[in-house]
């Protein structure tokens, strides 16, 4: 019998098998042909070449099932099931007890969304198909050739989920360490780490040479043991053939040298074959693997970017929260995403390291609302997100969603939350935020914070959640009126940071409540936090005050070497200050006059969003809104416009005029909220880009136009169903349906969506885009054809103004 | 690489011979953000071809298609061949078009201006070495093209590895993400 995988693992040098498509190249396989397929046809070839390995001293042999998903063996007549155990009964055939037998899973051949159009749960079952077909006649699961933390997340959960094989994650980097979908080594490592990897590991893409150079960074990120696979050499094209030039005595002399700089397992790709196996096996044989080299690290990452919790202080920006922000409420109450996504991005402009994501309501169904502001913002910023609720529901959604190593605020010392949330944490190899707060409520001492600190740890580790996954939240309490807060929060903030040795947050702005001008204490407060130790601010990163103390306190600390962030952003401040342009209070005379090139009219026109949304804001003061918008807005709007139906302007000046006037329109949008006044709008209609086709910047220029002449547009987004439009349209009752398609193998399914348009209701139907013509337009059944963005608001205009 | 900025402004819609200065102040500003955003690549390999009546025979495939015929008509090999500008454009038009739709359409135009000159760039390096060996080749003929079915983009990007080479991947209606991705058949023809 042979000892489990998991025994021998990181206790001796194993060795993997070579190429399999290698191997069926040269028996004949041909170039675009399922290997997988020869399970099925030869599977007395498969067994050979599995033998061939093991006789070369393999100790663990990859069964041919890279590609058998159901998206790749679509067209075959076959199911991943029935070519997976095939492929395992021809490799046990081989295996008997002399080696261990590997599920190999590839990648699914299509990108996750948003960067293409496989949704993670999608994903994460054609993975969990291929496991359960394969898991008992395997020894572990080897996910390889992963090009996207995405899609490596759905893999190692699926296969975490419904098997208890060991997992090796393997990716496939470029010479800079780098994956096709932009993340570096730390942030695969930490994904797939977090996810639940027993091995990381790298394989393909490269030959041993390059591999060696990345290896020194692969093993000291790694907290678990390193595999190592690489092709043999970079693939060169000699006489039409594409062949790998590393010769085996020299790919077993860089195995050697990968097992001296820290891999555990070693084997090959693209391009090995069993003699470079046996050199493999004979330079390896006997030794010792040492033991992982990464140290457990308080950091998170996105699919592109880490950010450590110690070190220099982080800046976590807090305003995708509604509390206190009638915006950002009405935004989630509407399902304005894009509103919420603004503030992400306006954030992280000004410096946000982290973003804090808070979309807690009354009334509102946390789970789907998390969701879609999770995937949401990771679509549009590459700054980890910080899940803050405690909706137990949302939180696990949003940590499964979540491309990265995720945060999450928070767990506290109630008996409640440490029994639901921390089970969470090690599920998802989570960095928890932990309130020093319990039961009896907020301690008024620094000891009592400290005594709640290690009783949440003391739970922590018994669950073997290491101690860098919790950042502990001191609590900053409101100076008004307890004149020892802040000191408490201070001292406990040093004691956890220097005894505990463990990362702090504070809300810094909670220091304030009740007093006038809040930013003073604040930005004083945040001086006096960072100062003493704190990991990381939840602050507002648009308040001037508060970055200029954290950027001034970097420099101080050493931390901004030769000042090179604080002169950047500085620097030019006398000069260009304030970086908003400010309306000439001269000039702007609150228009009487229409056509006011110095007003807001004229910013409009000229397309200065800056100014526009200023001016705006200055008038507001003396004007009723509706006077600003009929006054100013909409003859501003309609001047642009009348040029580019007339050709004078051309679409980008188009389109900065409606930048500007949309600016100027959420100015309006404020004040009208803060006073509670509900805007009245022209009447619904529903835009989508049709099914199949992935082009919507079109439907989105008709989207801001229309919004900006005031009516309410309900954005089904790209590749919508025809029925989900249907069905949207008999909901809404809406009296105007636009539909987009810019391709011509998309038309169709804009016929298909016209037609269960007219069978449901009796809205009126335009279409637009590149392939359309009027004539093309009339054929499939619309009313209407746009030629551009205008004809549609036309359109739109004439057909709502009759009655 | 470098930016036709004639061409983006002819995909913006823009037809004259000087844009207007905020126009180009906007073409210069998102070509500074985009080009920090892409990472061009590119893959392509050589098949004997056969051109028979109204199809092509390459690489085991068979293609029906008048107008690739004739456009290949007295080949003796083509390449395929598939570039990408990278996830990195389609990431960042998607994060300027929540609220930013002149830089949305800017970045659009810019990029597909700068994926066909990476194209011609990498498709003269080809040709280099064909010029060398008394080949001359022929403009890039795209699936979807004409009489050229978009189904071709399958096999195509599957010859080339192209998922895993470069990281181009196909949606269920065959468009490649990332979205600024050429694929091409390029046909050599012996010189005189």
């Amino acid at each position: 019998m042979k000892r489990p995988f998991s025994e021998k693992l990181g206790r001796e040098v194993l060795v993997f098998d070579g190429g399999m498509g290698t191997m069926l190249l040269k028996r004949g396989l041909s170039g675009g042909e399922l290997p997988e397929l020869w399970n099925i046809k030869y599977p007395e070839i498969i067994t050979e070449i599995h033998s061939e390995y093991i006789e070369s001293g393999c100790d663990i042999i990859t069964a041919n099932t890279f590609g058998a998903n159901r998206l790749k063996l679509a067209d075959s007549g076959y199911t991943p099931k029935e070519v997976i155990e095939k492929a395992l009964l021809s490799a046990a055939a081989a295996a008997g007890n002399d080696a261990y037998i590997a599920l190999d899973i590839g990648p699914s051949g299509k990108l996750l969304k948003p960067f293409g159009d496989l949704s993670f749960e999608e994903a994460y079952d054609i993975f969990a198909e291929m496991i359960n077909a394969g898991k008992n006649a395997a020894d572990c699961v080897l996910i390889e050739t992963m090009s996207d933390t995405y899609e490596m997340k759905a893999a190692v959960l699926a296969a975490k989920e419904n098997c208890d094989l060991p997992v090796i994650a393997s990716f496939t980097f470029d010479e800079a360490g780098k994956l096709l979908t932009g993340g570096g080594i730390s942030e695969a490592v930490l994904t797939a780490e977090s996810a639940g990897a027993d091995v990381i590991g790298i394989n393909c893409g490269l030959g041993p040479e390059q591999i060696e150079k990345i290896i020194p960074t692969l093993v000291s990120t790694a907290c678990v043991p390193v595999c190592v696979n690489p092709n043999a050499g970079l693939p060169v094209t000699v006489g039409g053939k594409t062949i790998y030039d590393v010769k085996p005595r020299e790919f077993g002399e860089y195995a050697a040298r990968f097992v001296k700089a820290g891999a555990a397992v070693v084997g090959g790709c693209c391009g090995t074959e069993p003699e470079h196996i046996k050199c493999v096996s004979q330079a390896v044989r006997g030794t010792k693997p040492q033991l992982p080299r990464g140290r457990r690290r308080t950091a998170v990452s996105s699919y592109a970017k880490t950010v450590e919790l110690s070190g220099a202080p982080k800046i976590i920006g807090e305003r995708i929260n509604p509390t206190g922000k009638p915006m950002m409420k009405k935004a989630l109450l509407d399902g304005d995403y894009e509103y919420i996504l603004r503030e992400g991005i306006k954030q992280t402009e000004c410096g946000a390291d982290i973003l804090d994501v808070n979309v807690g309501l009354p009334g509102i169904d946390e789970a789907s609302a998390m969701e879609r502001a999770v995937t949401g913002l990771q679509g549009v910023t590459d700054a980890p997100l910080q899940i803050d609720t405690s909706d137990i529901a949302a939180m696990e959604r949003a940590l499964r969603l979540y491309n990265g190593r995720p945060l999450i605020n928070s767990v506290n010392g109630k008996k409640e939350s440490l029994d639901a949330v921390l089970p969470l944490v090690k599920k998802y190899g989570a960095v928890a935020v932990a309130l020093t707060l319990d039961e009896n409520g907020i301690p008024d001492s620094a000891a009592g914070r400290i005594k709640i600190a290690e009783k949440i740890l003391k739970r922590a580790e018994s669950l073997e959640i290491d101690k860098s996954s919790l950042v502990f939240d001191a609590l900053a309490m409101t100076v008004s009126t307890g004149k020892d807060n802040a000191e408490i929060a201070l001292e406990t903030l040093l004691y956890i940071k220097n005894t505990l040795g463990c990362s702090t947050v504070l809300g810094v702005s909670n220091i304030s409540f009740g007093l006038p001008h809040r930013e003073f204490i604040n930005s004083a407060f945040f001086t006096m936090a960072m100062h003493s130790g704190l990991s990381a601010g939840i602050i507002n990163p648009l308040s001037g005050d508060m970055m200029r103390a954290y950027r001034s306190y970097c420099a101080l600390a050493g931390f901004d070497p030769g000042c090179a962030e604080y002169i950047k952003e500085y620097s030019s401040l006398e000069y260009s200050q304030p970086s908003v342009p400010e309306p000439n209070r001269e000039k702007v005379k609150p228009a009487e006059d229409k056509s006011d090139m110095d007003g807001l009219y004229g910013a409009v026109v000229k397309g200065l969003k800056e100014l526009a949304g200023a001016t705006a804001r200055m008038l507001l003061k003396e004007k009723q809104p509706l006077d600003i918008i009929n006054g100013q807005l909409i003859p501003a709007l309609d001047e642009v416009g009348r040029g580019f139906e007339n050709k004078t302007v051309f679409l980008p000046q188009l389109l900065m005029s409606a930048d500007a006037a949309k600016a100027a329109f959420e100015e309006i949008k404020r004040d009208m909220e803060s006073r509670g006044v509900v805007s009245e709008k022209k009447g619904k209609i529903i835009l989508a880009t049709v099914k199949g086709d992935i082009h919507d910047i079109g439907k989105n220029i008709v989207k801001v136009l229309l919004e900006n002449y005031g009516f309410d547009v309900i954005d089904l987004g790209k590749d919508v169903e025809p029925q989900a439009v249907a069905d949207r349209a008999v909901k809404e009752n809406v009296r105007l349906v636009g539909l987009s398609a810019l391709m011509t193998t998309t038309v169709a399914s804009m016929e298909e969506t016209v037609k269960l348009l007219r069978r449901s209701c009796g809205c009126k139907i335009m279409v637009g885009g590149a392939v359309l013509n009027e004539e093309y337009a009339k054929s499939i059944g619309a009313d209407f054809y746009s030629k551009d963005a205008m004809g549609s608001v036309r359109y739109a205009d004439e057909l709502f103004s009759l009655k | 690489m470098k930016l036709n900025k004639t061409e983006a402004l002819r995909y913006l819609g823009v037809y004259k011979a000087e844009p207007d200065s905020a126009t180009d102040a906007l073409i210069e500003q998102v070509y500074g953000e985009i080009s920090k955003k892409i990472s061009p690549k590119c893959v392509y390999k050589k098949y004997d071809i056969k051109v028979i009546d109204k199809t092509v025979a390459i690489a085991g495939q068979t293609i029906a298609s008048e107008r690739l015929a004739n456009h290949l008509a007295g080949c003796d090999f083509a390449y395929l061949f598939a570039a990408t500008l990278g996830i990195g454009a389609d990431n960042a038009v998607r994060t300027y078009s929540t609220g930013q739709m002149s830089k949305t359409a800017a970045a659009q135009a810019v990029c597909a201006a700068l994926i066909e000159d990476y194209c011609d760039e990498m498709q003269e390096i080809i040709a280099k070495t064909e010029r060398e060996a008394g080949y001359l080749l022929r403009s890039r003929f795209s699936p979807g093209y004409g009489d050229f079915s978009l189904g071709f983009q399958k096999p195509l990007l599957n010859l080339l590895s192209a998922a895993k080479t470069v990281g181009i991947t196909l949606t269920d209606g065959l468009l490649m993400i990332p979205t600024k991705s050429v694929t091409a058949v390029i046909g050599a023809v012996k010189a005189d």
